[in-house]
């Protein structure tokens, strides 16, 4: 009952937004509390408690993944947080009730997909929140938000036809379609088999895996703060609980998945950083540190991929990021709604202080679940294989994620916005930066892997250097390290440009070409029937036949023939 | 027995009614009435196991035979069904429209033509009541008597009764090769000997051309898109339950019961059929997303759908088996929700182009939020119904060892995508700049009639994919045909 109440929770309060007359004021006050049902269940809740709901789908299941729960306290985290900074802003008018309805339905597909032991009901939340988080792109209603709106759902649209291809193929070569079934399944398949691919490419749009990252950069930013905050933060993670429920981790190796993961996840990690050091807008220097984080975990996967024992030690580091990342990404995107040209003085000064705190975090510098999180990343690495260079460019993409957050830091101190928080609001925002300075006890305490070395000095060092390398070389070459990005990032094809092209030109081939416009491919019997009836040479014929017959000669003779055969006929007959 | 008889003949009465005062009511009460008929016979044979039969000879060897198994009683209920609402949402379009007593008239004839088809327990009934529905459709295509609607009709009529003479070549010419035959669970033909195999292919072909004409398989679906000049009740009805499923139903008849899905694989004839209908999907897809219509789009979704029955009927796996008798269900309540919905467009506020339904979604949410149902359910997304029938399709396919077929069934997905997420996107978050002009007011956003019917057949789509899994839904029922009583596949 209790999963029940979680995850269809935010259905009810949707329910009570659309109510007419004073559903949205109650609706709105309620959405705050949409997801504590989930949260309270991520934190009671042992991994023993599992909901069967027989008929619903195809038989679904509801209780902890492979990973317990730490997805589920992430997003409820998460989609807590954001729903009371939405649910305490300014004052709601009628166009917000689509945002808050849309924005309930997103979450209850997040919180469900987390929360899913099988693949139905999985792809069911799962394609609830593509497709629901659709309108929270599109809600400014600007030309950018619908461009990007478009792009998104080209590519979802895409990624779910990849995934319920692949789905469908792992489905089938298991006994049942609950994950521990599929999983085990899966690892006796060849590595060549379809199911990886399509489950890889249909799961990489949506994690923003490098070569499918275009749209994320464009659709994240143009959202309301809140709603960039969950995709950002929790959505887009949505795509690794869905590698952790279907790939065979721990059970079995797969190298060619595993290195080709790996080197697309440092891929992302590089080309995140670097492309967002070309941007101007707060918001969009977060989306490509979302893809640099996100290449991060990816790498991650791909070590455990790559060899079973390693994912033991995989595991832990790529919860650790999930949670760090989705923490403080999600203070930094509402930290812009927060920020703004409108404040002055001894205040900006303790802003800015507040904001350095999660942009520190998710670089990794000392005393914070960032540093925690690449100590560990750096020693599952160092327990696998190619080590060496693995380990130097995790340094490097440490230097360059430093850059970007030194980059973000400057754009959103010379920000020309306003700020749109109220005081609420802001409050709201310092308590969960408080809460990322809490989280090394926290991951301590869920993760007994990651331990506090706070006296630990090399420790220290080590994490501290590549941050204050990173900050003192965006001090000192930020001009050049742009036109070096500049020049880097025009050489390479504008992919979103290209998906919005193609499209188009799609469209109107298909709309255009010659076998759409006239009839063809198809018989019409009508008007060939009809042109045959009508025809000059069919009406003389039966004109004159029916003159001949007319003559009795002719008819006699007909007759008498008739008549003969009737009898030969019959004589034959018996 | 005789009560199911009896209560099947007093059905038949009551549709053949003309009666212009009592109309509606009498309308409302045999399609209510109906229901509950089915409803009955539906316990009887599920819960109680029993059988209806009623046969009577018609000479020549020709025997009338009317029997309710499991198949028929999934077509009787998607028809008895669907007509209630519809009979409700034609009473609410048409009113003050001239001819409504003929319109209804023929309406329960083609009704009555329906229930026959699915009742029908050997090739000549079936046939007979085919021909019956293309002939009482003809008055519902060309109704409102313009000149556009007289051509459709005209090209309606040639096509069906050259598909019906086909049809009847192939019924005769099997009934002189094999003698009388009922409907078998497993097809009967298997006992013929060989020699006689190639003669039986042939005899398939032409059954499968005749029936195709009304299941609209490229390139025999002319008439469909032509025929949108209908009435949109009377669209809703052509494509959801009456012509194209009568098509689809007998094709699936046809595979399943007379030649037995596993002889009729076994002579070779299934791959090509699997061929025709996955190129009518990609095609009837394409072609849709070249409509600007709307109505006329939707029309060459149906193209596209429909074969989705009898792609699944043409693979040699349970899974397709299930996933094309469900979806003849599915494909019937979300098809008539997406008509009901352009009915309504055009209806109140005269909208007929896709380009000139943006921003509609403020005007009419309602309408809005159950076409953005329905065209999701047809797209194949979860948690609505086409997604099972894809899902089983697909399994089908992979069990079936024809893999292809799931990369067309997600190609059409992508297509459908790309044909109803812009209409769904241009009503919700376009904006049209223009004053509606209303052309029928209501105190609600269309009036009450129009509005129960789509709203009864969304959340049908919607319940049917959310309780899949529950033994009396559409799936559940499908299963039983498929499987057998009780078991989980």
């Amino acid at each position: 009952m209790i999963w029940i109440t979680a995850v269809f929770f935010p259905l009810l309060i949707a329910a009570v937004c659309v109510l007419p007359g004073p559903g949205l004021r109650i609706g709105c006050r309620l959405m705050s509390l949409a997801a504590l049902p989930a949260l309270y269940l991520a934190v009671t809740g042992d991994a023993c408690t599992v909901t069967d709901l027989e008929n619903f789908l195809l038989k679904s299941s509801l209780g902890f993944g492979p990973s317990g729960n730490t997805f589920l306290l992430i997003t409820s985290l998460i989609w807590f947080t954001s729903g009371l900074f939405w649910a305490l802003g300014p004052r709601k008018t009628a166009r917000s009730r689509s945002f808050c309805v849309m924005f309930l339905l997103t979450m209850c597909g997040n919180i469900g997909l987390v929360t899913a032991r099988d693949a139905v009901s999985f792809y069911t939340f799962f394609a609830l929140m593509t497709f629901c988080s659709f309108s929270l792109i599109v809600h400014s209603g600007t030309d950018l938000a619908r461009r990007a709106g478009r792009i998104y759902l080209i590519m979802a649209v895409l990624g779910e036809g990849l995934l319920i291809a692949g789905i469908l193929m792992a489905v089938f070569s298991s006994p049942s379609h609950y994950f521990i079934d599929i999983a085990s399944a899966l690892a006796w398949l060849p590595e060549t088999h379809p199911v990886f691919l399509t489950l890889s490419a249909g799961f990489g749009i949506k994690a923003g895996m490098v070569f499918l990252h275009f749209w994320l950069p464009l659709a994240h930013p143009v959202a309301p703060a809140p709603a960039s905050a969950v995709l950002s933060a929790s959505m887009i993670k949505a795509a690794l609980v869905g590698w952790i429920n279907f790939f065979p981790l721990g059970v079995a190796s797969f190298d060619t998945w595993g290195i080709a993961f790996a080197a697309l996840g440092i891929g992302g990690a590089f080309f995140g950083a670097i492309a967002g050091l070309l941007q101007k807008d707060p918001k969009i220097i977060l989306a490509y540190s979302s893809i640099s984080q996100m290449g991060l975990m990816i790498f991650c996967l791909g070590l455990g991929i790559m060899d079973q024992m390693l994912w033991l030690m995989a595991a832990p580091v790529i919860y650790l990021l999930v949670f760090n990342h989705a923490l403080s990404k999600s203070a930094l995107f509402l930290g812009t709604a927060v920020a703004g040209s409108d404040i002055s003085g001894p205040r900006k000064k303790i802003l800015v202080i507040m904001l350095a705190i999660p942009a520190l975090a998710l670089a990794g510098a000392p005393f914070s679940g960032g540093a925690q999180a690449k100590y560990l990343l750096k020693e599952a690495v160092n327990a696998g294989p190619f080590n060496q260079p693995f380990l130097s460019l995790i340094f490097m993409s440490s230097i360059l994620t430093a850059l970007l957050m030194a980059h973000f830091m400057r754009q959103i101190i010379t920000t020309k916005k306003k700020s749109q928080a109220t005081f609420s609001q802001t409050m709201l925002w310092v308590i969960l930066i408080i809460a990322i300075l809490g989280l090394p006890w926290v991951f301590h305490e869920l993760y007994r892997e990651s331990r506090i070395m706070w006296t630990d000095s090399s420790f220290l060092l080590s994490a501290a250097w590549p941050v204050l390398t990173g900050i003192v070389l965006y001090l000192l070459f930020g001009r050049k390290i742009e036109k070096l990005t500049n020049i880097i990032m025009r050489s390479l094809p504008d992919m979103a440009l290209i998906i919005d092209k193609t499209w188009y030109h799609l469209n109107s081939r298909i709309t255009q070409h010659g076998l759409m416009e006239t009839g063809w491919g198809q018989m019409n019997f009508a008007r060939f029937t009809e042109r045959i009836v009508q025809s000059q040479s069919v009406r003389k014929i039966s004109r004159d036949l029916e003159l001949r017959m007319s003559n009795w000669s002719i008819f006699g003779m007909l007759f008498m023939s008739l008549i003969i055969i009737f009898a030969l006929l019959v004589l034959w007959g018996t | 027995m005789l009560s199911s008889s009896f209560f099947t003949g007093l059905i038949m009465f009551f549709l053949k009614e003309q009666n212009t005062r009592l109309r509606t009511a009498l309308n409302l009460v045999g399609a209510v009435f109906k229901v509950v008929a089915v409803h009955y016979m539906a316990y009887r044979l599920l819960v109680l196991d029993h059988i209806h039969q009623v046969s009577f000879s018609m000479g020549l060897g020709f025997d009338f035979v009317l029997r309710v198994d499991f198949l028929s009683l999934m077509f009787l209920a998607l028809s008895s069904n669907l007509w209630l609402v519809t009979t409700l949402y034609a009473v609410g379009y048409l009113e003050g429209s001239p001819n409504r007593s003929r319109f209804f008239g023929f309406f329960s004839l083609c009704v009555t033509a329906c229930t026959g088809i699915a009742m029908a327990g050997n090739l000549i009934t079936f046939f007979i009541f085919y021909e019956f529905l293309t002939l009482v459709t003809y008055p519902l295509v060309v109704h409102r008597e313009t000149k556009v609607a007289l051509e459709a009709g005209r090209t309606y009529l040639w096509y069906t009764i050259l598909g019906g003479a086909l049809l009847f070549l192939g019924v005769v010419w099997l009934q002189v090769v094999a003698g009388p035959l009922e409907f078998v669970d497993t097809g009967a033909l298997e006992a013929l000997g060989p020699d006689q195999h190639n003669i039986l292919r042939v005899i398939f072909l032409i059954l499968i051309m005749g029936l195709g004409v009304k299941a609209a398989l490229v390139p025999l679906h002319g008439w469909l898109p032509v025929a949108m000049v209908a009435p949109a009740p009377v669209s809703a009805l052509l494509h959801a339950v009456a012509v194209v499923k009568a098509g689809a139903f007998g094709i699936v008849r046809v595979i399943f019961d007379v030649f037995g899905r596993d002889f009729a694989g076994f002579l070779g004839l299934l791959s090509p059929l699997a061929v025709a209908a996955s190129v009518t999907i990609i095609y009837g897809s394409l072609r849709a997303l070249s409509q600007n219509d709307l109505k006329k789009r939707l029309a060459y979704s149906t193209v596209s759908q429909i074969s989705y029955i009898t792609l699944g009927a043409a693979v040699i796996a349970s899974f397709s088996t299930v996933g094309a008798i469900v979806h003849l269900v599915h494909q019937g309540i979300m098809k008539i929700t997406l008509f009901f919905c352009a009915g309504n467009f055009a209806e109140t506020l005269g909208l007929h182009d896709i380009r000139d339904l943006k921003g509609v979604g403020r005007r009419m949410p309602l309408t809005a939020i159950m076409f953005t149902v329905a065209a999701l359910g047809m797209i194949g997304i979860p948690p609505m119904a086409g997604f099972v029938s894809k899902w089983y399709l697909g399994l089908g396919s992979l069990d079936g060892g024809s893999g292809w077929i799931v990369g067309v069934l997600v190609i059409s997905s992508l297509l459908n995508a790309a044909y109803f997420l812009p209409v769904v996107n241009s009503i919700w978050f376009e904006s049209s700049g223009r004053e509606w002009k209303t052309i029928r007011s209501s105190r609600l956003e269309a009036p009450w009639m129009l509005l129960v019917p789509p709203m009864l057949t969304a959340a049908a789509a919607l319940f049917a994919g959310l309780f899949a899994d529950w033994n009396w839904s559409p799936l559940g029922l499908a299963r039983q045909i498929a499987f057998g009583m009780g078991v989980y596949p």
